[in-house]
């Protein structure tokens, strides 16, 4: 951007000079995003040190693809959607790596991480902890199809329609997997809380 | 009793907020009666509670410093980007050298003290006489190296010159200091 601060700037002006090849407009768009797009990766792979490798994967995808992108949906659904691919991908290379390491022992194995009454913690406090650890655990047992929709929902606070365009499937599709995956969530969580 | 597999629905789109009101009124009705739509109601809250915690207690990482450079310094190797007019180019290079980029408003900035600053050096000194007024920069190299009176037409074409080029430096400052708060409205929108 030569002329105005950037900040400011719409998505869209700032794409439309992506896709000239501007490198500045695009400096916008990394330090616009970049957060939330670490914020996504790390709730999806769940590892410090390979978020920001894989968060550079994605801005570089992402420029890459510019000219593809049509701006049938908004920027941010359509990069969040280059991380979710991006993580979920990582994780699928990741699970061949691992699988006769964890087998289906995550559940059973977070639980027992969590830190045990030792006293320092106020019981509510101490609750509100293993449940919470519960809670993520449930999510990690779910089929990719639903946890997807339910990081983009309950961590990164997204509307229906904004999971529709990142998954790239129907609103009606959404609100299903969600609900269905609510269900099996609570039924993994009863013994629980 | 009434249809639970309704209600349940009902209390899904209550906890995304988008449960209309008639429904959210019958949702009511029926919750005072059905002790397991209000247990699932309750695990779903709780449920979203855990998650707020986890988000608060665990938070993710944020972008280093470093992190928009790497990105865009990777894309440049592989010729990424459009060729920059020559100028741009050379205000580019200058600006990245003082990366990581929280840190390169530093080098407009050291221009613009640089132009405050040597303007000073060249009053004009004469030590005995403590109380004259002293004779801005340009006015005092145009006395040293022309020894015809000055021109004042030539003094502000030279001013303009001098304030437009501090104009675009200060502009540079400002892009650069600004870009890294700037995370604007699409924080808010969600
Ligand atoms: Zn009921």
């Amino acid at each position: 951007m030569d002329e105005g601060g950037g900040e400011n700037v719409a998505d869209d002006v700032l794409v439309r000079l992506c896709q000239k090849g501007d490198k500045n407009a695009f400096e916008h768009l990394v330090m616009r995003y970049q957060d939330k797009i670490f914020s996504v990766l790390y709730r999806v792979v769940k590892d410090r040190d390979v978020v920001r490798d894989l968060a550079q994967d994605v801005f570089i995808n992402a420029f890459k693809s510019i000219q593809g992108f049509q701006g049938k949906s908004s920027f941010y659904t359509w990069l969040y959607q280059i991380a979710m691919h991006t993580g979920f991908n990582y994780l699928s290379l990741a699970r061949v790596r691992t699988t006769t390491v964890y087998e289906n022992g995550d559940l059973e194995k977070k639980l027992m991480d969590t830190p045990g009454g030792s006293g320092n913690w106020l019981e509510e406090g101490y609750m509100l902890h293993e449940t919470a650890q519960a809670a993520v655990a449930a999510i990690e047992e779910l089929p990719d199809e639903y946890k997807k929709v339910v990081i983009l929902k309950e961590y990164e606070d997204m509307s229906y329609e904004e999971i529709a365009e990142v998954l790239n499937i129907p609103i009606g599709t959404v609100r299903s997997r969600l609900n269905r995956a609510r269900k099996e969530l609570r039924r993994n969580l009863k013994p629980l809380v | 009793m009434m249809d639970c597999g309704k209600m349940e629905n009902f209390i899904f789109e209550f906890i995304d907020q988008s449960l209309g009101r008639r429904d959210g009124e019958m949702l009511s009705v029926h919750l005072r009666q059905c002790r397991d739509c209000q247990m699932k109601m309750e695990d779903l809250l709780r449920f979203r509670a855990s998650i707020k915690f986890h988000k608060a207690m665990e938070p993710s990482p944020v972008a280093d410093e470093s992190f928009t450079f790497s990105v865009l310094d990777r894309l440049s190797k592989q010729g990424a980007f459009a060729p920059q007019p020559a100028v741009a180019g050379w205000i580019e290079k200058i600006h990245s050298a003082f990366t990581p980029y929280r840190v390169r408003w530093l080098a407009p900035a050291f221009a613009i003290m640089i132009f405050l600053l040597l303007p000073l050096s060249l009053f004009e000194k004469n030590g005995s006489n403590q109380g004259e007024v002293r004779v801005p920069s340009v006015v005092n190299i145009a006395k040293q190296t022309n020894p015809i009176p000055v021109q004042p037409v030539a003094v502000q074409q030279k001013l303009k010159k001098q304030s437009e080029l501090d104009e675009y430096l200060m502009f540079h400052a400002q892009n650069a200091s600004q870009s890294h708060i700037g995370y604007p409205v699409i924080y808010a929108s969600y």
